[in-house]
């Protein structure tokens, strides 16, 4: 067994490649991501404001307006024509129409009617145009109006400011750590095809020690993403190590055996790559992170159980964000250590049918003349 | 009244707040209303009372769904309370406003996230193709690679004109701007991306690496567009990086057209952004022949 982790080690560590995919790509990805989404909140939406009523009213609505964290009042148009000329041209994500009569109705104790114009194409943009003007609005309104029935207190857990990173990072990690071990250890598995490696070995030790060798990198990786990159980017960590672990463990774990099942189908490297891919944002979709499974039709979130990051995904979420324990995301526990005997035993058989040795003769030809061609690989 | 909201729906009554927490934690609800004992009593005796929403923040999609929906109810229900009592509505609500939404009035995800989706496939199949075509060996003469270029071109824009009717006609997403604008930009992406393929196989040694690279690129594209998070909000440097994707550019193209119809000048410029990309392949030509 021993000899077969060394292969497997050389194979890895002797190949840019594959250490590009496997070990560099999850900490560059991580690094990339984060730091995109490293100011969390999206502050100071640049609106246009058409102020007809030019009265003193107005005027202390639009200081209030530009004191919302949220808004950015940079350009006042005559006209709506004008401030949507400013919205064709990315200029402006919103607008805020004050009528003529603004003052006089205010004055006359009659409702005063403010228009807002904003833009759905960008859903956060939107939303923060939406919560600045109606924040503002309900300011005015409980100072001008009388004391309310209802003092309503709204308070956001687990991520107060409601920031971007906070929300997708956590997911978009767990995520990370799926898609670069099934494409590395696909390209592994490309390359065993390729140098006919599957030849006279036990399909348990190549199991065992795969999952050793992968297992090992992806701890280190999984410590440094959870310690110094949680650190670095200030992502909320209520949730024990050890319920942690308890997810990471099996996940992982099911996540290098659905990978091994994979790679046994990769006659080349590159078609781990390729068959990989793609299916990145799928998953995360799939995983709820983003929207929520209620959005979606139900039949589809049934299915992305068999995908490991589904269940890891929303129990990371819930134990690290949430603080949530081991009771708590019991159930979504018990479904990946189902995956890891559902993989475990697909693994076994795709290995087992791989190495009774079916390639048949031209192949092998074919890529004997192709390996001279690509002896780096 | 929760359940009459567009959103949000009570599908649990918890006894006190930990409880609530706790079901929030198990994932069985995304927000707890805190209703306190006096309620009834304070409203009947005209005091203020105190309603609170603890509104999870770990998902700010639902956080946001909830939180609009929590507020209207309050709202509603608190001026309907003032009216019975006699205030007039412009005591209760000096201010009222009109929401009126320009583009995507729908508010729909999907007709936001669906061509997005579509156009990251095209482009990362557009990227991969493209170099598998080309890093196979060098090409003898600049026609020799068009003539391995051209293959993928044309399948690649078959299926993305198969995508474009898909999303247009079956799945029904607005289309209030120009079709052929939105034909002929996403011919063109095709194009440029498969200029940036040459690019990576230039720079790299074996086809399995410019792969790996022309994938990781591929990847980062949609965060970079700023279709979910707005690269406005990015630090400067990462905002710049944005300008490296033709992906950012077509999406820009996408929104104009399918959303928000605004004039083709503003595509034009989106267009010329995308056609310096073809220039990349000059860079290493002679690495290429």
């Amino acid at each position: 067994m021993l000899k077969t982790i060394a292969l497997e080690c050389k194979i890895i560590f002797k190949n840019g490649g594959v250490v590009l995919i496997l070990i560099l790509a999850p900490i560059i990805y991580a690094t990339l991501y984060s730091s995109c989404y490293a100011k969390q909140v999206l502050e100071r939406v640049p609106i246009a404001i058409v102020d007809n009523s030019h009265s003193h009213s107005s005027r202390e609505f639009i200081s209030y307006l530009s004191a919302s964290p949220y808004l950015n009042p940079l350009y006042t148009a005559t006209d709506i024509t004008e401030a949507k000329e400013l919205f064709y041209n990315r200029k402006i994500y919103g607008i805020v129409y004050i009528p003529k009569s603004y003052e006089t109705e205010i004055i006359r104790g009659q409702q005063a009617v403010v228009s807002l114009y904003c833009d759905a194409s960008y859903f956060l943009m939107y939303r923060q145009v939406f919560q600045g003007v109606v924040g503002v609005i309900s300011t005015f309104n409980r100072e001008i109006g009388i004391e309310p029935v209802v003092d309503f207190r709204s308070h956001n857990l687990f991520n107060p400011y409601l920031g971007y990173g906070t929300f997708i990072m956590p997911a978009i990690l767990v995520v990370i750590l799926q898609q670069t071990l099934l494409m590395g250890i696909g390209v592994v598995g490309g390359i065993w095809s390729r140098r006919q490696l599957y030849k006279g070995k036990s399909v348990m030790q190549t199991i065992v020690s795969k999952a050793i060798v992968y297992g090992a990198i992806y701890a280190v990786i999984a410590a440094y993403i959870l310690t110094i990159h949680y650190r670095i980017f200030g992502y909320p960590t209520n949730g024990t190590i050890w319920t942690c672990i308890a997810i990471i463990f099996p996940y992982i774990l099911s996540v290098i055996l659905l990978a091994i099942t994979l790679s046994t189908l990769y006659k080349r490297p590159e078609t781990a790559v390729i068959c990989t891919l793609w299916t990145s944002i799928p998953i995360l979709l799939l995983s709820g992170a983003s929207l929520p499974p209620e959005a979606f039709p139900h039949w589809m979130h049934t299915i992305g159980k068999i995908i490991p990051s589904s269940s890891a995904v929303t129990a990371f979420i819930r134990a690290q964000s949430m603080g949530a324990d081991i009771t708590d995301v019991g159930v979504e526990v018990i479904r990946l250590w189902a995956l890891v005997a559902i993989y475990g035993t697909t693994s076994y058989l795709a290995l087992k049918k791989r190495m009774s040795g079916r390639t048949t003769k031209s192949r092998t030809s074919n890529l004997s003349s192709y390996n001279d061609r690509h002896t780096l690989l | 009244m929760i359940d009459a909201t567009a959103s949000s729906k009570v599908c649990y009554t918890a006894s006190n707040i930990k409880e609530a927490l706790s079901l929030i934690r198990r994932g069985r609800v995304y927000a707890a209303v805190i209703i306190p004992h006096s309620f009834e009593a304070d409203i009947v005796s005209g005091v203020t009372t105190k309603v609170a929403l603890y509104n999870s923040g770990a998902n700010i999609s639902t956080n946001g769904f909830i939180a609009k929906d929590i507020q209207s109810v309050v709202t509603t229900f608190g001026a309907g309370i003032e009216l019975q009592r006699g205030a007039t509505l412009a005591e209760v609500m000096p201010i009222k406003f009109n929401k009126h939404i320009l583009f995507n009035p729908y508010l729909n995800y999907a007709y936001y996230i669906a061509p997005c989706f579509m156009s990251m496939m095209t482009m990362i199949f557009t990227l991969l193709a493209t170099v598998y075509a080309v890093a196979e060996r060098r090409c003898s003469r600049a026609t020799e690679l068009m003539s391995r270029v051209a293959p993928t071109t044309l399948i690649m824009s078959i299926f993305s004109l198969i995508t474009l009717l898909v999303l247009f006609r079956i799945l029904g997403v607005p289309l209030v701007g120009s079709k052929w604008a939105i034909v002929f930009s996403t011919l063109f992406f095709i194009v440029v991306y498969q200029a940036i393929a040459i690019l990576f196989v230039g720079i790299t040694k074996s086809r399995h690496f410019s792969l790996s690279l022309g994938g990781g690129y591929s990847v980062l594209a949609f965060t970079f567009s700023g279709l979910t998070f707005p690269t406005m909000a990015m630090f400067p440097p990462l905002k710049w990086a944005s300008y490296l994707f033709p992906f950012t550019y077509y999406m820009d193209v996408l929104v104009d057209q399918t959303l928000r119809g605004s004039s083709s000048i503003n595509t034009i410029e989106s267009i010329g952004y995308m056609s310096l990309f073809l220039l990349l392949p000059l860079l290493i030509r002679k690495r290429l022949c």
